[in-house]
């Protein structure tokens, strides 16, 4: 690879040098013109189409767009000839951004376009600023404040029917009414425009809470983002700019029962968000490490965090992108891959909802608040990273180890959660189930009759046994490994080395480290068969999981998400209160 | 776990302990070596680079130095009587430094880990077993367990299945 690079690079020279200066004698130069060609004006919150021409280029490879500046370019819509520049929505002062295409075939073809982004004079801002969690029958007055202008605003409504309606509006107040019944979960979005300058707005969310289901999330086994995932969990999360009501929902989050906090992809984040800083100086980096060898990287951005009547203030999320001022540390990289992009992880994030409260601690010992080689936190400068102590309040946290009572919830939510699915056998496209938060707090999370499972405190695992004679004692339930991987003689698949193609009934036994006991049955198929099926629900779908025979401390049953099909799981939190006359957390339950 | 016996000290092990002791005054002639398929200096390497604490487990056809790092995770190096690491294992809340602990083998392993991206298999054990090395990992985050061995230097009469 290297001498093809550098024979490249050679017989680069000798071209340029030939030619004296990159253009082909005799060859017109490929050129690029834009529409509009002049300089341009637009107000904050607009939108202007951009439209590439190149000539002489008979490859017909068009342009690659570039933005110096705020706002940003979209990229549902942006091809190799055209472009949408978004403006923020609002700007402090007028400010110029430049938006630069560039010749695919040959790239010293640029042509670039001014736009200034006006400020506008007027702005509005509403009372209550922040997402208001609402049940049937209830209302919200709102007021909002205008300034720069006294001819207030006009209001409306997202959706404009069904979910609440808008009344008594004035020019600066409107009240919102719910619906007298409300039979699912719904986001509204209210808005104010500026009667004056109309690219002045103000939203208020809404976010509308059936009865018996403040604490009831949906998900899905549906393949995720890129329909190309196999049994794993997706749900949506809102996160907004803390205290604010400038909000977006994310859909295709992998709920994760064997990781803790909320990770994002960047590209999927279009909320100005703001790094933590890190005690080393710099930003706050976190690295998490999967034992797959790969990777996600990005910085800690603290965000309110939504989801069905649940909210989790100025959560420290990890926001997953490649820097592009430094390199990612090796000693976070470490030769795996890097799945900071949609692709790779074949999910928009990854919700983590396991046992701890946050991603650097373990039943109380908190690994990242001394000086110590853990590799998950950094700051980092344009010069470089460094491993950086953190305190708790800053690490990546479980979304539901933050959630606080309110109007809509009995109580506190956040001592653990609960996944249910229906039952399967075989394959289905999809499968519909929930994540229930909080244990034995409302009226429908009671532990009833599982039976509770407590777990070793050095590394959160218990012990699963008899099977193929084999004792695992770092065995652990995982929604976030899509399928049961296990040490075993079974035959793995021709096409899927991942996988086994035994088709077996079997059983194991998991004991907890209080001994509880329980028979697990389940049915391994071919998962070659099971993959040609084009769905992607699974609950027979199995793996090798290290050497077999395997005995002892770091041999593990990976029960993973078909495990929790046909069942009520629960797991509860480190730290956490759980209903009285159970251990204290953390543990499983089912 | 991997235990010794203490009380009973073999020939061999004796035979042992002083090719270990001639390595450790020959450790700083010889070059920075790291740890799989390096030489048993590299432990020390190793246990320098993890800020941790060594304690040497003696056995018949090898012997186990084991790290315990400054972030609880323990790192056993698996090392013949000819003085070469041919395995290393590791446990805990933290994956140690891949770089580090396999040295020469760290290029085979990174490009076998970027050519097992198969789609199906998200989350998953890693399993990696190729002429020269195999790498076998499983555990969640916060969990990691994982070895690593060259197998054509795996002493004679030893079971891979020992390195753990």
């Amino acid at each position: 690879m290297r001498s093809f690079l550098v024979f490249a690079l050679v017989g680069s020279l000798v071209w340029l040098v030939g030619c004296g200066g990159g253009t082909p004698v005799g060859v017109t130069p490929i050129t690029v013109s834009l529409t509009p060609s002049s300089a341009q004006t637009i107000n904050q919150g607009a939108t202007l189409g951009i439209v590439a021409t190149v000539a002489n280029d008979p490859t017909g490879s068009g342009v690659s767009w570039n933005l110096s500046g705020v706002g940003s370019l979209n990229t549902q819509t942006e091809t190799t000839s055209s472009v949408t520049y978004d403006a923020p929505s609002s700007v402090t002062s007028n400010t110029t951004v430049t938006v630069t295409a560039t010749s695919i075939a040959d790239t010293s073809a640029t042509a670039s376009l001014q736009i200034t982004v006006q400020a506008s004079s007027v702005t509005v801002s509403l009372t209550p600023s922040k997402p208001q969690i609402v049940s049937q029958g209830g209302t919200v007055s709102i007021t909002a404040s205008v300034k720069g202008d006294t001819t207030g605003v006009n209001w409306s409504i997202s959706p404009a029917s069904g979910d609440g309606t808008l009344k008594s509006e004035t020019a600066t107040t409107v009240t919102y009414d719910a619906p007298a019944s409300v039979t699912s979960n719904a986001v509204v979005t209210i808005t104010a425009t500026s009667k004056k300058n109309t690219s002045s707005t103000a939203q208020l969310v809404i976010n509308l809470v059936a009865p018996g289901q403040s604490n009831v999330q949906p998900i899905a086994v549906d393949g995720g983002p890129l329909t190309n995932y196999p049994d794993g969990a997706f749900t949506s999360v809102t996160i907004c700019v803390p205290g604010t009501s400038q909000c977006q929902t994310i859909e295709g989050i992998l709920v994760d029962t064997g990781s803790v906090g909320l990770r994002i992809l960047a590209s999927e984040i279009n909320l100005p968000l703001q790094p933590l800083a890190a005690a080393s100086g710099g930003t706050l980096n976190n690295c998490v490490s999967f034992v797959d060898g790969s990777f996600l990287w990005g910085e800690v951005e603290p965000a309110d965090v939504y989801m069905a009547g649940e909210v989790s203030s100025e959560l420290p999320v990890h926001v997953l992108a490649d820097p592009t001022t430094f390199t990612i540390p090796t000693t976070c990289s470490m030769g795996g891959t890097d799945e900071d992009n949609q692709t790779a992880l074949g999910a928009n994030g990854i919700i983590g909802v396991g046992m701890e409260p946050t991603d650097c601690t373990i039943q109380g010992q908190n690994f990242c608040n001394v000086p110590s080689n853990q590799n998950i936190y950094y700051g980092c400068t344009s010069s470089g990273c460094e491993i950086t102590t953190v305190p708790i309040a800053d690490q990546v946290t479980n979304p539901v180890d933050l959630f606080a009572a309110n109007s809509v919830t009995s109580g506190e939510d956040n001592n653990g959660v609960i996944l249910q699915f229906p039952s399967l056998s075989g394959a289905a496209a999809t499968l519909d189930g929930s994540m229930i938060f909080g244990i034995g707090t409302e009226s429908n999370n009671a532990l009833g009759g599982a039976t509770v499972y407590t777990v070793d405190p050095s590394d959160d695992d218990f012990t699963t046994e008899n099977f193929e004679g084999q004792t695992m004692p770092s065995s652990f339930i995982d929604s976030g490994s899509n399928g049961f991987f296990f040490p075993s003689s079974f035959i793995v698949c021709p096409d899927n080395a991942d996988f086994y193609c035994d088709a077996q009934n079997a059983s194991a036994t998991n004991v907890g480290a209080n001994n509880a006991q329980g028979i697990v049955d389940f049915t391994i198929a071919n998962a070659d068969d099971l993959f040609k099926t084009g769905d992607f629900a699974y609950g027979d779908l199995g793996g090798p999981n290290g050497t077999y025979p395997c005995n002892g401390t770091g041999c593990s049953f990976d029960w993973g998400l078909p495990f929790f099909f046909g069942r009520s799981v629960y797991t509860s939190i480190d730290g956490q209160t759980v209903p009285s006359g159970q251990p204290a957390a953390p543990w499983w339950a089912y | 776990m991997e235990t010794c016996t203490p009380g009973v000290v073999h020939p061999r092990k004796l035979w042992l302990a002083l090719v270990g002791i001639a390595f450790m005054m020959l450790a700083v002639s010889f070059p920075a070596l790291a740890a799989l398929g390096g030489d048993v200096n590299s432990v020390q390497e190793d246990q320098a680079h993890m800020k941790g604490s060594l304690q040497i487990h003696p056995a018949a056809a090898y012997s186990v130095h084991e790290i315990t790092t400054s972030t609880r995770t323990v790192v056993r190096e698996y090392v013949s009587p000819e003085g070469k690491v041919f395995g290393v294992a590791w446990q805990g809340p933290f994956v140690p430094d891949m770089q580090q602990l396999l040295g020469t083998s760290f290029q085979q392993y990174a490009a076998a880990v970027q050519a097992n991206r198969d789609t199906h298999a998200r989350r998953k054990p890693l399993n990696i077993q190729e002429p020269g090395l195999v790498v076998q990992t499983s555990g969640h985050v916060r969990a990691y367990s994982g070895r690593a061995y060259i197998p054509e230097m795996v002493p004679q009469g030893v079971s891979a299945e020992t390195i753990r």
